[in-house]
């Protein structure tokens, strides 16, 4: 089959992105807001950046510069999944081995290109979307909306928090695709925006804004509160994984704008000569 | 073939020295003047064919992080609190303020945010922890009376909470009956994160009317 | 060979064959002369000839004859009564033949040999695989003789497109491989790609079909397999009729298949010949069955090492009950009693009929008991295994990579518990996307779904549901795509 990026897969890879920040974000009842206005705004922007992607591959040195931006949320995402595995897990390894196993990880997916990465991102983006759905399901009895909040005078400041944190990469992986999907691109993220929206809105009903606030990462620790009978009580890891991958799989897709430079066929590396054009 | 079949026996090599544990079914925290007592239900199982059945130590200290270090220190594996579903806490505790224990204990990654607090009336908590025999009958009996509406349904984190919006909560209270046995005793009332007073069973109906 | 020439005398002819075949006690020399005088030499290898064909179509037929003397044309057109007998100008065909149990024929005053068809060599019956049983269906599979199992494909499709092209490989055993395909229904560029691979080969023996599957299958170093392999002249047929190509060598049961797709290791010939709603059941099972085999102790490993918060309470305490006293820690164990799992899987196989199931049966009860009673393992580490292995049995076309997985996730879960599960799986599924069978993606219809196939790819639709041209696998399937 001819090397070709099919849009559900790069919606799939770009619904990735909102996904990966669950983990990460605070939540609170302007996160709720936050997130989903952040979502929509890099929406907008990615269907713009994928309009001019042709435009932008067409100059060496700019792709250059993208491959150069790349490593921005490249290494701030390895370096925050390093911290989180080591604050909940594996509290007696070193940071440096952990991050050095998700950079050989990343590698490995990336060597395999951005085509085959947004085609692996699409069961990943399922199984992460199922698994944030069925969390929220199995709290919903615990839920208090007295917890609810309006919008408030700090919402820009929360999402301009979370764009921070979102957009280098979304514009990135938007400037770099092989084709015009920008469709693709606007509701993948939109997609990706409501769930981590939704699952904000659930931590904070759940836990509050106080108790939420104690917590490093608030919407992990929500997620233990999801069991099935006495099964997976204090079940976060299960709620972590997928998500992990959604984050390594941005990773993957980074990674792959950095090997843009020096592969053909959508970052599928030169070193494999049956890779087709 | 040679190099993922070293790696895989490498890897196997990491998991050599995982220690046993000592898994801690409920807590009790006590206080004589100053001093604290946490007591601990650790759970003991010898072999398939036997039935698990409580080991009750206690540690003291001057403040929980110390007590917890103290009673890891006392016990044969690793403290793991994270099957821990109950902690009892006797009335001298809550008269003075919960709220940086309930913060410890959220902010702690092994402690159960469902954990369910109460409060022991009339005794000591860890009178009232080993006067039971049977694992978890506390968290059950709790956990009854949550569904039910007699006791308050509050866990850890919506203690947390209620406590930093406004310093009032109300826990379930519990207390050893005439006949020793544990028993609900109405519902322990916070008021400026102390406790205030208690309520009897009929004067309140639970977590929802609270 | 080449340089072998044959001359019109007799005489000469005999001694070239007795001196090229020296040493040889099957090689046999029959002189037959006729009423009239027509003299020839019959030479042919006992044990691999229909001696009655021999007897009744070619010597009687010699020394019955009116004819003194007789061109090879005639004695091929006229004398011999049989229904397959050609001139032979060509040595190395001459003797390609002769060597797989055809007869040759020299006569008086022509140097060029007639070759009879008399092939009589024992042959099993076309009995139901061992490995391919169904519940209901055809109960035939193949043999290890070649043109019968031409026969059985036919037999299955009669359609003048039905093409069976024959390539020879190997140098020494001058192995024949049929090529078979439905023309028009199955790409060019796939009977190319194919042709173009085997006829590329330089080896010097084929003694079974994996000899060759090693070879042209992509990806050769991959678990997955890349090749269909089947007993089944059915599946053939079926697959034939999806517009795959089949590759029959002589001297195997087996029969490639080509190209072969992810979803392919999870169908079952039962899926097609009982009701769809319990055969796909069964395949989802099979789905399961899989995961289950290859994460179940990695799970059970990283649950028990990093995340014993997930554990229920009393099982938690039971099986840390049970694994008190076991000498090596759970990774250990569980990497052991796989070992062991797999030992007893090999002796079980090895041994020969009964035998090897007592074997299994011993290995699995006796010795897991004991194990447990003398403190060697722990009873929920057995169970574990145990229940991997029986899972493992679910998808045989996936043994491979289940035995490679299996013991990849179990190191992963060792060194980083659900996350290194978790990371070595999305790294075969990275993998999995990169592969490709004869230049069709190895995921096709599970992830890059092609419209006409989805008929059958997670789940078979009904019969009466499915279209006509359902399956024909493209290999630029632009048309149709529903990404």
């Amino acid at each position: 089959m001819r090397e070709r990026l099919f849009p559900r897969w790069g919606a799939a890879l770009f619904a990735l992105l909102p996904l990966s920040e669950i983990l990460y974000t605070t939540a609170g009842t302007q996160t709720v807001y936050a997130a989903a206005l952040a979502s929509l705004i890099c929406a907008l922007i990615c269907a713009g950046g994928a309009r001019l992607a042709p435009i932008w591959q067409r100059s060496r040195a700019l792709q250059w510069l993208l491959a150069l931006f790349a490593l921005w949320p490249l290494t701030s995402s390895l370096a925050r999944m390093g911290v989180f595995l080591r604050s909940t897990v594996f509290s007696s390894r070193p940071l440096w081995s952990l991050i050095l196993l998700l950079t050989v990880c990343t590698m490995l997916a990336a060597t395999s290109g951005l085509n085959r990465c947004a085609m692996w991102a699409l069961p990943v983006a399922w199984l992460a979307g199922v698994i944030v759905i069925l969390s929220g399901i199995l709290t919903v009895s615990q839920l208090q909306p007295m917890h609810w909040g309006m919008p408030d005078a700090t919402l820009p400041r929360e999402t301009g928090r979370i764009l921070l944190r979102l957009l280098p990469a979304s514009l990135v992986l938007s400037l770099s695709l092989p084709e015009r999907l920008s469709g693709a691109a606007a509701r993948g993220l939109a997609t990706g925006g409501a769930l981590f929206a939704l699952i904000s809105l659930r931590t904070t009903l759940l836990l509050g804004v106080h108790t939420a606030a104690l917590l490093p990462y608030p919407n992990f620790s929500a997620a233990g509160l999801a069991a099935i009978g006495d099964f997976a009580r204090h079940g976060e890891v299960f709620f972590a994984v997928p998500l992990l991958l959604c984050e390594l799989g941005r990773c993957a897709a980074l990674a792959c704008v950095l090997l843009l430079l020096f592969s053909h066929s959508y970052g599928v590396l030169r070193l494999s000569r049956r890779a087709k054009q | 073939m040679k190099l993922p079949g070293i790696l895989l026996l490498l890897s196997l090599l990491l998991c050599g020295c995982a220690r046993e544990v000592s898994p801690v079914s409920a807590l009790a925290l006590d206080r004589t003047d100053d001093v604290y007592r946490l007591t601990a239900e650790v759970v003991r199982q010898d072999s398939l064919d036997d039935a698990a059945s409580p080991a009750y130590l206690s540690a003291t200290g001057r403040d929980l992080p110390e007590l917890l270090t103290n009673l890891s220190n006392i016990l044969p594996g690793d403290l793991y609190l994270s099957h821990a579903q109950v902690l009892l806490i006797s009335e001298s505790v809550a008269e003075e303020s919960i709220l940086p224990l309930a913060d410890y204990l959220c902010t702690e990654n092994d402690v159960r945010l469902s954990l369910r607090v109460a409060v022991v009336r009339d005794g000591a908590a860890t009178d009232l922890l080993q006067a039971d025999d049977e694992i978890y009958a506390l968290s059950e009996l709790l956990d009854r009376a949550a569904q039910e509406g007699t006791l308050p349904d509050m866990p850890l984190y919506r203690v947390s909470e209620v406590l930093h919006a406004d310093g009032t909560a109300i826990l379930p209270a519990l207390h050893l009956d005439e006949f020793g046995q544990t028993a609900p005793a109405g519902t322990a009332v916070f008021a400026n994160e102390r406790l205030s007073c208690f309520l009897d069973g009929g004067e309140i109906g639970g977590g929802a009317h609270a | 060979m080449d340089t072998i020439t044959f001359s019109t005398d007799l005489e000469s002819n005999i001694r070239l064959m007795q001196t090229i075949f020296q040493g040889d006690n099957t090689f046999v020399t029959r002189r037959a002369v006729g009423h009239a005088g027509l003299s020839c030499a019959v030479f042919f290898f006992d044990g691999m000839v229909n001696n009655i064909a021999i007897n009744q179509s070619v010597i009687r037929p010699i020394v019955c004859s009116d004819l003194g003397r007789a061109s090879a044309e005639t004695l091929c057109q006229t004398v011999l009564q049989i229904n397959d007998s050609r001139v032979e100008t060509d040595v190395s065909k001459l003797f390609a033949s002769f060597l797989y149990g055809d007869t040759v024929v020299f006569t008086e005053g022509e140097a060029r040999p007639v070759v009879v068809n008399t092939k009589g060599f024992s042959v099993r019956s076309a009995s139901e695989p061992e490995n391919e049983r169904v519940l209901s269906g055809p109960r035939e599979g193949f043999t290890e003789c070649f043109m019968p199992n031409l026969a059985l494909i036919r037999r299955r499709l009669n359609d003048k497109r039905l093409k069976f092209t024959f390539l020879r490989i190997g140098s020494r055993t001058n192995t024949v491989v049929c090529l078979c395909y439905l023309a028009g229904v199955c790409e060019q560029k796939l009977i190319a790609h194919l042709k173009r691979k085997l006829e590329a080969l330089d080896i010097d023996s084929v003694l079974d079909a994996n000899y060759l599957a090693e070879r042209i299958r992509d990806h050769r170093l991959s678990p997955f397999p890349t090749l269909g392999t089947t007993e089944r002249p059915d599946v053939v047929a079926a697959r034939l009729v999806e517009g795959r190509c089949a590759i029959v060598v002589d001297g195997s049961p087996v029969v490639l298949t080509a190209p072969f797709l992810f979803q392919e290791c999870f169908q079952s010939n039962d899926d097609y010949y009982i009701s769809f709603l319990q055969a796909n059941l069964s395949r989802l099972l099979r789905v399961a069955g899989f995961v289950f085999t290859i994460t179940f102790p990695a799970v059970y490993i990283a649950l028990m090492l990093y995340h014993r918060e997930l554990v229920p309470a009393r099982l938690l305490f039971a099986v840390s009950a049970a694994q008190r006293g076991v000498p090596l820690p759970i990774g250990w164990e569980t990497f052991l009693l796989l070992l062991v799992l797999e030992a007893l899987k090999e002796a079980g196989a090895r041994t020969p009929g009964a035998m090897g199931q007592t074997m299994s049966i011993v290995g699995g009860l006796v010795l897991g008991q004991a194990a447990v009673s003398a403190r060697f393992a722990a009873a929920p580490t057995v169970i574990v295994v145990a229940i991997a292995g029986v899972t493992g049995l679910m998808v045989p076309k996936l043994q491979t990579a289940t035995l490679w997985l299996r013991f990849a996730l179990l190191a992963g879960a060792a060194a980083y518990g659900l996350y290194g599960v978790s990371f070595a799986l999305a790294l075969v599924l990275t993998w999995l996307c990169r592969m490709h069978s004869c230049s069709i993606p190895y995921l096709l219809n599970l992830i890059p779904r092609v419209q006409a196939e989805q008929e059958d790819a997670w789940l078979r639709a009904p019969w009466f549901f499915m279209r006509y041209d359902r399956f024909a696998v493209k290999r630029n399937s632009s048309k149709g795509d529903k990404p």
